[in-house]
């Protein structure tokens, strides 16, 4: 999450009981909205503010839009001069980040209500029982449904002058794909590689983060995910993972589908990990793989402006889930 | 307690393994799992917006507003939050 803002326990906490908080895709971005409704909608507002880039702003419950603001840029969006503000993790967690959500959440309240909340002062005052509440709570990271199986993949990179996007998403592996991989694991030395289609999945997901949905084609992807057996018994089979990867998009359009904005880039590594495999029930029990000695750069087209800011960096980490109703975790 | 991933006699079996074709991808001898896959979580002090119960309509939102009487806050931006795919 770029907004930094909006990790803030207090803003967090504000968000769940004082508003109703909406993430929507902006205007040049249709296709990524889930409402189509949406897109004529926040054209009506402002189509040119709406189109590309982070935007923020508090809508009232009859309709009517406040000041459009940006947060990372610490001003109206009317306002910003080009000098960037908030764009690093250690700069997103200042206070500074949150003094526009703060300002402009106050104008909305005391537009609705007259007067500012109880929790609203108690919040800004130094915290309250739900600010703590959400200070200690567990992020929530994507989670196969009943029956499901697969990996959750876990990202971080730098692009260009953010120092630290992450992202956080699963790719499935149909049921199948998934009792078939490890059945032939029936002695140490015993090898087996995840089928082509299912690697494929993976790679999509371990792409690094900051352009709008990246998609690789399959000849844009290499590598391979295997399972090395070192203990079988009559129940479990356990060992190591070995692999690598080799992301190479081709095209600007399988990079970003914000034209004005898509890069290039390619990132090879290796992947190495541990796994646990059921041979009673034909499962996963646990796998944890991470990339290890990985080569990352990106691939702008022209222009210094273009260059990255910070050394190209390329973290992924890699685990195993099963569905609540799938088979043994 | 992390474990080396891979004692060093595994390594040079893996690397027979690998296909002469095929770049020779050396094994980490000593490796602590556990803490490399940690740190490629996002850490905590920016994965609370997680917790936030986004709606991905601003159509039907402004609906709720309406219902609840609250003001909507509006975080638009190019492609899929949840995922960081923007």
């Amino acid at each position: 999450m770029r907004a930094g803002l909006l990790s803030d326990p207090r803003v967090v906490s504000l968000l769940r009981t004082l508003f109703v908080p909406v993430h929507i895709s902006a205007c040049n971005t249709p296709d990524e909205m889930r409402d189509a409704r949406d897109a004529a909608l926040l054209a009506k507002y402002d189509a040119t503010t709406f189109r590309g880039g982070e935007r923020e702003a508090f809508v009232l419950p009859d309709g009517t839009m406040q000041q459009v603001f940006l947060s990372l840029n610490g001003c109206d969006l009317t306002s910003y001069s080009g000098g960037r503000c908030h764009y690093t993790a250690e700069a997103r967690r200042d206070e500074g980040a949150v003094r526009l959500f703060r300002h402009r959440g106050a104008l909305a309240l005391k537009a609705l209500h007259g007067d500012l909340p109880g929790p609203w002062r108690e919040t800004w005052d130094g915290g309250g029982e739900a600010t703590a509440a959400i200070e200690a709570a567990a992020p929530v990271w994507p989670e196969p449904g009943a029956g499901e199986q697969g990996f959750r993949v876990f990202v971080r990179n730098s692009y260009r002058m953010y120092d630290d996007l992450h992202g956080a998403e699963l790719a499935l592996v149909d049921a199948a794909t998934a009792s078939a991989w490890g059945t032939g694991l029936s002695g140490a030395g015993d090898e087996a590689a995840l089928p082509r289609p299912a690697f494929v999945a993976l790679a999509r997901a371990m792409v690094p983060r900051g352009q709008v949905a990246t998609w690789l084609a399959e000849s844009s992807i290499a590598g391979e995910l295997v399972l090395h057996a070192e203990h079988v018994d009559e129940h479990t089979c356990s060992g190591v993972v070995t692999g690598r990867f080799d992301l190479a998009p081709q095209q600007e359009s399988e990079a970003g589908k914000r034209p004005e904005a898509a890069c290039r880039f390619r990132s090879t590594g290796q992947l190495a990990g541990r796994f646990v495999w059921d041979r009673e029930g034909r499962c996963l029990r646990e796998l944890r793989v991470v990339a290890v000695d990985v080569a990352f750069e990106w691939l702008p087209r022209t222009g210094p402006d273009r260059q990255p800011v910070f050394a190209p960096r390329h973290q992924v980490g890699i685990e195993w889930l099963n569905g609540p109703t799938g088979k043994a975790r | 307690m992390a474990r080396p991933l891979l004692p060093p006699w595994i390594s040079c079996v893996l690397a027979a393994l690998v296909p002469a074709q095929e770049p020779q991808l050396a094994a980490p001898a000593t490796f602590d799992l556990d803490a490399a896959f940690a740190a490629a979580r996002p850490p905590l002090a920016e994965a609370r917006w997680t917790l936030i119960p986004w709606r991905h309509s601003l159509t039907d939102a402004l609906v709720e507003a309406k219902e609840q009487n609250k003001p909507i806050y509006l975080f638009v931006n190019d492609g899929d939050v949840d995922s960081g795919r923007c």
